[in-house]
């Protein structure tokens, strides 16, 4: 016989099945899971609390219209979600004309304190690492990055925004990535 | 393109903000270049974390609540007639591309672990029961909804070979119900189907190599 376990057992891939099933509880559990992570990136990127729910509402419908073309391959279940996040709210800002951007949306990184137990275990290591190595970038690569990562700025639109020649932006986005990724590693091989 | 002027787009790529002309320069360079793909999968995974490291912010009251309305919204399919959100999907099948690996029969009778999750409606549960390779590696896991509608989702985290393996339920009246495919890749892999067994009655959920030979076993009952 199958003995009882946790519930965190179910993992995120049949969570998001049964969510793509039309399976209300799945579909709750699967939201509960997610919701502060993809609701506060919204709201990082459109500073619009508003704005970041119908954002963030979409992004689940996104889910279940498009969940069997998730590829784990590409990526986790967590990063395909806020993938479509992000892009979602790239679009709504557009739609809008706004430029809300600010870079130092590093300094909403913290982890809160209010996070549910569902979120906390996404709040992991890795990602505590993730935000040290953001720190410790020259604040010039880090902005750069920020605003590719988050907002979705191509180097040219951020030599436009820093007001700095095309070639600086893009080597300011690229040395940023690959120090993150180098410190990553480091982190991942002291652990 | 050469893999030096590739270099110089890849962490544009990963961070999805590369413009089209380029994009599709590139990505013809990555058709024929392992070596780029490679740093690519690097950078891709970077570019995820720094979206996983950012702000959690806990949603409006009633935030789940509005989804979940939204979802059982009637809304028209590509190629089926329109229905209820959750009547229009239950036909829906869920796969995951992944890897696998190889194995030979299963059949361990330790290691089964289940998760019920309370709260589900009408006294349906879900469970999930690990996939036990035949070396006795827990390489997966098969979880189980009996509600409506009822579904099974295999998912594979374990050394089998690349390949597709069949996805089959044992039932207790000794009938053996095909689920469909799971296409296992370097290790991944997961296939989800709506099916019309009662849960209650499926005492093992097994994946079948190219002979019919059993790899992993999750057992139910």
């Amino acid at each position: 016989m199958a003995s009882a376990a946790p519930p965190d057992r179910l993992s995120y891939e049949a969570l998001l099945a049964g969510l793509t099933f039309g399976d209300a509880e799945a579909g709750r559990v699967f939201i509960r899971r997610f919701q502060s992570r993809v609701f506060g990136l919204a709201q990082a990127v459109l500073r619009d609390p508003v704005l970041a729910e119908d954002v963030a509402q979409e992004a689940f419908l996104r889910a279940w219209k498009h969940g069997q073309s998730y590829d784990p391959r590409r990526g986790t279940v967590a990063a395909w979600l806020l993938r479509i996040t992000r892009n979602l709210a790239i679009d709504a800002l557009r739609l809008r004309r706004a430029e809300v951007m600010d870079p130092d949306v590093l300094a909403a990184l913290a982890p809160p304190s209010d996070i549910s137990v569902e979120d906390a275990a996404l709040t992991s290591e890795a990602a505590g690492a993730v935000r040290r190595a953001l720190r410790s970038l020259p604040e010039e690569q880090s902005r750069a990055l920020m605003l590719a990562a988050f907002y979705g700025r191509t180097a040219e639109e951020i030599s436009r925004f820093e007001a700095i020649p095309l070639g600086t932006a893009k080597t300011r986005v690229r040395l940023g990535l690959s120090r993150i990724r180098a410190l990553m590693t480091t982190t991942a091989e002291e652990a | 393109m050469d893999c030096s002027q590739a270099g110089a787009m890849l962490d544009e790529l990963a961070l999805d903000v590369l413009p089209g002309d380029r994009r599709t320069a590139l990505l013809g360079h990555l058709e024929g270049c392992p070596g780029c793909r490679h740093l690519l999968d690097e950078l891709s995974e970077t570019a995820d974390a720094l979206l996983l490291a950012g702000p959690v912010v806990t949603p409006p009251a009633g935030f789940e609540d509005r989804v979940l309305a939204r979802i059982d919204t009637p809304r028209p399919r590509v190629g089926a007639q329109a229905g209820t959100g959750t009547r229009a999907r239950a036909h829906t099948r869920f796969r995951l591309l992944a890897a696998a690996a190889a194995a030979a029969v299963l059949l361990g009778t330790g290691g089964l672990a289940g998760a019920h999750l309370g709260g589900s409606s009408g006294g349906h549960e879900f469970q999930t029961v690990q996939l036990i390779s035949a070396t006795g590696a827990d390489i997966g896991d098969v979880s189980t909804y009996d509600g409506t509608p009822t579904w099974f989702f295999m998912r594979l985290e374990g050394p089998l070979p690349n390949g597709t393996y069949r996805c089959v339920l044992d039932v207790d009246d000794g009938r053996t119900v095909p689920i469909g495919s799971l296409w296992a890749a370097n290790g991944h892999g997961g296939w989800g189907e709506h099916v019309r067994v009662d849960p209650r009655h499926v005492t093992a959920a097994r994946l079948l190599d190219a002979s019919g030979a059993t790899v992993a076993t999750a057992r139910l009952r």
